[in-house]
């Protein structure tokens, strides 16, 4: 013990005394390990820490699952009839719930306001194990057909909207313009299942529909004894025998997996992000180590005099390692600061994108994990030197002068490596944000960008009939097209072509092979009114655009884009062709009555098939566009005038410019490449220090030799030439090591780069390019003051 | 003692011509260090003339300023007052670059410990002069070859200076200081780390360049070895306290 409290207390000497290397260290161990922790706090919170209820790990999620009918990577729920299947014949359960996301309209003595709610069956919250704050949870009684409208309130709504009055239960509030009764307001920051404010019994809302429409969730609580395993036995068994019963559930079975509501994020962000901040983390080892390297080689006689006086080779080992560690537990003590930081800002960034039940904090778990970075950190860089410099040649140690070179091919390494994995993060954050400004840049053929947009959500019971959604459209398109400032006025919803199965997602075209039509098929149609292509300024190529003559009960029309249609058709007239919708024969044939420019994303052109809005009757969700002669954002207050006039329950959401809404939907993929970004960037800032290390101490020992060389006509450039070609081969070998990891990593991370190629060349080129010329800067620095060397000193040093 | 008349301009990138005369001129050359307690004089008011073909030896007790001198007359020292002309040239008004060129094209050194390169084998040592002096890699591989001949080295060119004895690194050394041809060799004590008989051969070795043309000037602790050449000047605190020679 004694001797360990020595060491600790040399270690703490030693390090005050190195002041430099310990400033470094410590800067470097802190935004290393500080970038795992923060890295592992939100992969904790996100996917591995148990949610907000008792005995959390006893509810499961149960879902259907299809190999054929799902695109990879697709989730979906369950129907309603598979809802009840499973409610009346799972014995693994004590309860089972269903609910859905939705978003509703309340009103009342306050403005019309669109809440995120959703709808839970009687069973939810007490199988969640969650009481109500106030007034009581919905009862079989509330949700079943033709009951009376009832509405719950998170806490947040409850206290904002209605002031914390405890007198709203029992009172009516109009939602989706039907009165519901309030009978309870559930805890603070309860927002089952993710974003909801406001509940409303299941069975009087989502009753019905058919068994394809799988868009239910369903949670259930393990009965006592049964594990999930189990409990996914049964469903597939239920699942199996549906399939026989029910041509539509064929192709599909069902699992029980351990509830975690959703994936907040994709696997293989958490496995990029975690890797790069391990990357990190290994240069930053790798460069302490090259420093515990060289500062060994210059503690080589005090180790041989420790040795010499009886030392053993452990306790020297100990003795340095005790050193590596108190650099890093402090590291990591400065990185968990940092980790709070970072993650106070993630917070407020992404405070309306996180599910309620994500709690983003430095809890116990974090910081045992902080704690055991730290430590297997200290080991990692620590060791190699320790070993090394415990090794001494007593005899020749304490004879050699101080200027006897010892080439380091450890530390040269560690620098490839530190610039091999440098050069990987910077191709992946250099191909993420190439793949980011492809997918930022807009469409060519359309003048959009400042174009004012809000969407209107016909969520209001009376809204069921289509024809009134329409209409009201139509009445605030009209007074909108004569307000001042407003040069265009249309509107566009979308029409879903297909389900999710590759095969449904297809149109069919009159006189055209069915593969060349799935080769052009969009996945939605756009309902648009008769000014949409004005607005746009997408030029109508033939035939005409949609009129106030094609309403519903006309001929079915449709407008293409000029490249489907050319494709489809091989370069004959359009004009009068038929295509359906999608691939269902009870489809109606639409008549092809124009074609329009075609619209070039990424250098592809983008298919697109227009119906008039008017001959639409999925329509809940329907987005204006208004060309204005000025600012389009001042057209604002004139849009939620004109809404209002027409539905005062009817509110305008996400009003902004199309550029605005186009940065804040690619936003988080820029603050995610903007990350990996930094993390390359201090890599590379490791690097470089790593390289200007070896160089400089490569230049240091081989002092006398340049003093021989000037002596014997070295010019400064023959001394930085030789200097720097030591440097420059380690970073060639770094860089075609780095360049052969990025191909091989960015394969695996192909999924991440939205459809960009995982071998960029010109990126790759690009960062080889500023790897270089950062490298050579850490070069240049030591190789020029050495070519400043005073020969005499030089020689006389000896 | 005659002088030459400093020229007029001097550019800044060659060496004005040469102008024929002595080897090395000097007047009123001195060193001084600025230290907290004052100023500390290396060398004072040192002038002289040496000859192109002269062997000459400095002597004098340690911290005389044998050595700084020698740095000096190597173009390795630029701080320092007074004139000093080197085949006429005016080393004192000479940018750094035009020095090291002069250096590069006239002067060999040999030093006491040496300096050969531990990482270098023999041959590489000798083509070290070689390679900054824009000698084709052809030629160069012919002279040290030669070289290798002449000092009996042939067998020994893919050694390692650990390998051999302090008389042949020593022998090595000389070897380099001569293999661009330089007109002056300066040795610091060339035959310090040898014994007896290895230093007599390394003299012997002086004497013979010498009498083939190279001038050599040498820092040495021995009368023994200051008997090879033909002068002696003997330093003090600085100041050239005597001059002798003819001698041996």
């Amino acid at each position: 013990m004694d001797a360990l409290v020595s060491d600790i207390r040399f270690a703490f000497r030693s390090l005050a005394k190195s002041r430099t290397f310990t400033i470094v260290a410590l800067l470097s161990l802190a935004l290393g390990i500080g970038a795992n922790v923060t890295v592992f706090s939100l992969v904790n919170a996100l996917a591995f820490k148990a949610l907000p209820f008792p005995e959390a790990d006893r509810l499961v999620d149960l879902h259907e699952f299809s190999a054929t009918k799902l695109c990879s990577g697709c989730g979906v729920g369950t129907s309603y009839p598979g809802f009840v299947d499973w409610r009346d014949n799972a014995r693994s359960f004590s309860q089972i719930g269903a609910y859905i996301e939705r978003p509703f309209n309340i009103s009342g003595a306050e403005n019309a306001e669109r809440i995120g709610g959703a709808l839970v069956s009687a069973e939810t919250f007490p199988l969640l194990g969650v009481q109500p704050l106030l007034g009581r949870s919905f009862t079989r009684d509330d949700d079943r057909a033709g009951a009376a409208p009832v509405v719950m309130l998170g806490e947040a709504l409850f206290a904002r909207r209605y002031g914390g009055d405890r007198r709203i239960i029992g009172q009516t509030i109009r939602v989706n313009g039907v009165p519901h009764t309030v009978i309870g307001v559930m805890p603070p920051r309860f927002r089952f299942p993710e974003f909801a404010d406001l509940w409303v019994p299941f069975e009087p809302n989502a009753a019905g529909g058919t068994r394809e429409e799988r868009d239910f969730g369903v949670v259930a609580r393990l009965k006592p004894a049964v594990s999930v395993a189990m409990a996914n036995e049964e469903m597939r068994v239920i699942a199996k025998s549906l399939a026989e019963r029910f041509p539509e559930q064929k192709e599909w079975t069902a699992e029980a997996t351990t509830f975690r509501i959703s994936e907040a994020l994709p696997g293989s962000l958490y496995a990029a992000l975690l890797g790069a901040v391990g990357f990190v983390l290994l240069i930053v080892c790798a460069n302490l180590a090259g420093l515990l390297l060289a500062r060994g080689a210059g503690r080589q006689r005090e180790i041989a005099i420790r040795l010499a006086l009886g030392a053993t080779r452990r306790r020297i080992v100990r003795h340095l390692l005790t050193e590596s560690i108190i650099l890093s537990v402090a590291g990591g003590a400065l990185g968990l600061l940092l980790t709070s930081w970072a993650i106070e800002i993630i917070r407020r960034l992404a405070a309306d994108r996180v599910p309620y039940y994500v709690t983003l904090d430095v809890d116990r778990t974090t910081l045992v994990f902080a704690l055991g970075v730290s430590i297997v950190t200290g080991l990692l860089f620590g060791l190699l030197p320790a070993l090394r410099a415990s090794t001494p040649d007593v005899h020749t140690t304490l004879k050699e002068s101080s200027t006897t070179i010892k080439k380091s091919v450890t530390r040269g390494m560690l620098v490839i490596g530190e610039l091999a994995l440098a050069m990987i993060l910077l191709a992946g954050a250099g191909v993420l944000m190439r793949s980011v400004v492809r997918i930022a840049t807009p469409e060519r053929g359309h003048d959009q960008l400042d174009l004012l947009t809000g969407d209107l959500e016909f969520l209001d019971a009376r809204y069921a009939d289509s024809t009134i959604a329409q209409h009201t459209v139509a009445t605030i398109l009209e007074r909108l097209q004569n307000a001042p400032g407003v040069v265009n006025a249309s509107a566009h919803s979308f029409q879903f072509i297909a389900g999710f199965g590759r095969a449904d997602r297809s149109i069919r075209a009159e006189g055209a092979d069915s593969s060349v039509a799935r080769s052009v098929s969009p996945r939605f149609a756009f309902g648009v009114t008769p000014g949409y292509f004005a607005t746009e300024k997408l030029p109508l190529r033939a035939g005409r655009a949609f009129n106030a003559q094609d309403r519903l009960g006309s001929q079915p029309v449709a407008i293409v884009n000029q490249r489907m249609a050319d494709v489809l058709w091989r370069g004959q007239s359009p004009l009068g062709r038929r295509i359906k919708l999608g691939s269902a024969d009870s489809l109606p044939w639409v008549t092809i009555v124009g074609t329009v420019g075609d619209i070039t994303s990424r250098d592809t052109v983008t298919h697109y098939a227009y119906v008039p809005f008017a001959q639409t009757t999925h329509n809940q969700n329907v987005t204006l566009l208004l060309r204005s002669d000025g600012d389009p954002l001042s057209l604002v207050p004139t849009v939620r005038a004109v809404v209002r006039s027409v539905d005062e329950d009817l509110p305008i959401l996400r009003l902004q410019t199309v550029r605005q809404q186009r940065r804040s939907d690619y936003a988080p993929y820029q603050l995610y490449a903007m990350t990996m970004g930094s993390f390359a960037a201090f890599a590379i800032l490791l690097a470089a220090i790593g390289l200007y290390g070896v160089v400089a101490y490569n230049a240091a020992q081989r002092t006398r030799e340049i003093g021989v060389r000037i002596a014997l006509g070295a010019e400064a450039k023959d001394v930085i030439a030789m200097i720097a070609g030591q440097g420059g081969r380690l970073v060639l070998l770094g860089i075609l090591l780095g360049t052969g990891g990025s191909m091989l990593l960015l394969r695996v991370l192909r999924a991440m780069l939205f459809g960009a190629s995982p071998i960029d060349l010109p990126v790759f080129a690009a960062v080889a390019v500023v790897l270089s010329l950062t490298a050579a800067l850490a070069i240049w620095l030591p190789a020029r003051r050495a070519s400043l060397i005073d020969p005499l000193e030089a020689l006389r040093a000896d | 003692m005659a002088f030459f008349t400093k020229p007029a301009t001097v550019s800044r990138d060659a060496p004005p011509a040469p102008i024929v005369g002595p080897l090395i001129a000097m007047r009123n050359i001195e060193k001084v260090f600025e230290t907290p307690a004052g100023r500390t004089y290396v060398l004072r008011r040192i002038s002289g003339e040496i000859q192109p073909g002269e062997f000459v030896s400095i002597m004098g007790p340690s911290g005389a300023g044998k050595s700084t001198l020698l740095a000096i007359l190597g173009m390795l020292d630029s701080a320092w007052n007074g004139e000093f002309f080197f085949l006429g040239h005016p080393v004192h008004a000479m940018s750094h670059k035009q020095r090291v060129g002069l250096n590069k094209e006239h002067i060999g050194f040999v030093f006491q410990q040496y300096h050969l390169i531990d990482d270098l084998t023999v041959a590489e040592n000798l083509d070290i002069p070689l390679s900054y002096r824009n000698v084709k890699r052809s030629e160069r591989e012919a002279i040290v070859a030669d070289t290798l001949d002449k000092f009996g080295m042939v067998g020994k060119k893919d050694l390692y200076p650990r390998q051999l004895s302090g008389g042949q690194q020593q022998l090595v050394g000389v070897a380099r200081a001569v293999i661009a041809k330089p007109k002056l060799i300066l040795a610091d004590e060339p035959t310090g780390n040898l014994h007896s008989s290895q230093g007599r051969e390394i003299m012997e070795l002086f004497k013979k360049l010498n009498s083939e043309g190279t001038t050599i000037i040498q820092v040495t602790h021995s009368e023994e070895n200051a008997k090879f050449g033909h002068r002696i000047i003997e330093l003090k605190d600085g100041w050239i306290t005597g001059s002798e020679g003819p001698v041996g």
